[in-house]
């Protein structure tokens, strides 16, 4: 799925660069707009089917405070690397708030604050996801299955479960998917809220 | 866009809960890959579009997106292991 993903947005920079005269970013930009209300629709069916109200019971409780780990932990780097010029606190925060989300925050964040500033949210966001794959098992080791859940921020539901449930188990893996499920339904609050109200 | 971005996030919510009601559980895998697909399609052909945008954007974006991503990822789970009073379970 990553793959897919990433070899998506770079068949777009290809296609782009064949030469197209005469056709800029600006009669493009809607159609990502498009897109991205189609995809938010289809993601969300999908989230709301999956949400019953036995494994929230069980786990709701560990799930929030996970999930509040990983909002307070993203923020915090949100609001470190608001120096960057490029960026600001704005845009850091809703690089960071993005917890993953790359295919969200990456158009989200171009539509707001341009293609520079798009660019740095779906790679960042896409690189944590690459990063859980790869240090999940080491972070375990050291700060525990359920606490290291934190690192993949939404992507625990979905491509990063995978890892998760093969070292952590079947209950770290029901509280990785509660905790994704969590983080994904506040990211879009999150970054629109970073992007309407920080100056 | 903002706005309507929420609100059809909130409304898809309700429907697959409805859905759910109803014990209808859609599989929206392939669907949702492929609109994900076509979304940074679309994405990186407007990216390219932008004038020296190949040349001059990813390689600026790249080395930010790394530090970010990996901070963001690791305060992430040690915000998480003191909230949980350290304990590695």
């Amino acid at each position: 799925m990553p793959l897919l993903l990433v070899g998506s947005l770079a068949a777009g920079l290809l296609v782009s660069s064949l030469g197209f005269d005469g056709v800029t970013s600006a009669e493009v930009s809607p159609f990502v707009d498009y897109l991205l209300i189609i995809f938010i629709f289809i993601v969300s069916v999908d989230v709301g089917a999956g949400l019953d109200r036995k494994t929230v019971s069980s786990l709701g409780k560990d799930a929030i405070l996970l999930s509040s780990g990983t909002v307070a932990g993203s923020a915090l780097v949100g609001l470190a690397f608001s120096f960057i010029p490029a960026l600001g606190l704005r845009g850091s925060m809703a690089v960071a708030l993005g917890m993953g989300w790359y295919t969200l925050d990456g158009p989200l964040v171009t539509a707001s604050m341009g293609a520079l500033a798009g660019a740095t949210g779906f790679l960042s966001n896409f690189f944590r996801e690459l990063l859980t794959f790869v240090v999940y098992p080491s972070f375990r080791r050291r700060l525990g299955g359920r606490n290291s859940i934190s690192l993949g921020g939404a992507t625990t539901m979905d491509t990063t479960l995978t890892v998760i449930s093969g070292v952590g188990g079947q209950e770290v893996s029901a509280l990785s998917f509660l905790h994704g499920v969590i983080v994904t339904l506040m990211v879009p609050f999150l970054v629109s809220l970073a992007l309407a109200f920080i100056p | 866009m903002l706005t309507e971005v929420l609100a059809v996030f909130v409304v898809g919510v309700v429907v697959g809960q409805l859905l759910r009601l109803v014990k209808v559980r859609p599989r929206l895998w392939t669907l949702s890959a492929a609109a994900a697909s076509a979304l940074l399609f679309t994405m990186g052909l407007s990216i390219g579009l932008e004038r020296g945008a190949l040349v001059q954007i990813i390689p600026q974006a790249a080395g930010t997106s790394l530090l970010l991503g990996a901070s963001a990822a690791v305060a992430s789970a040690l915000v998480t292991y003191v909230l949980r009073g350290r304990k590695a379970d």
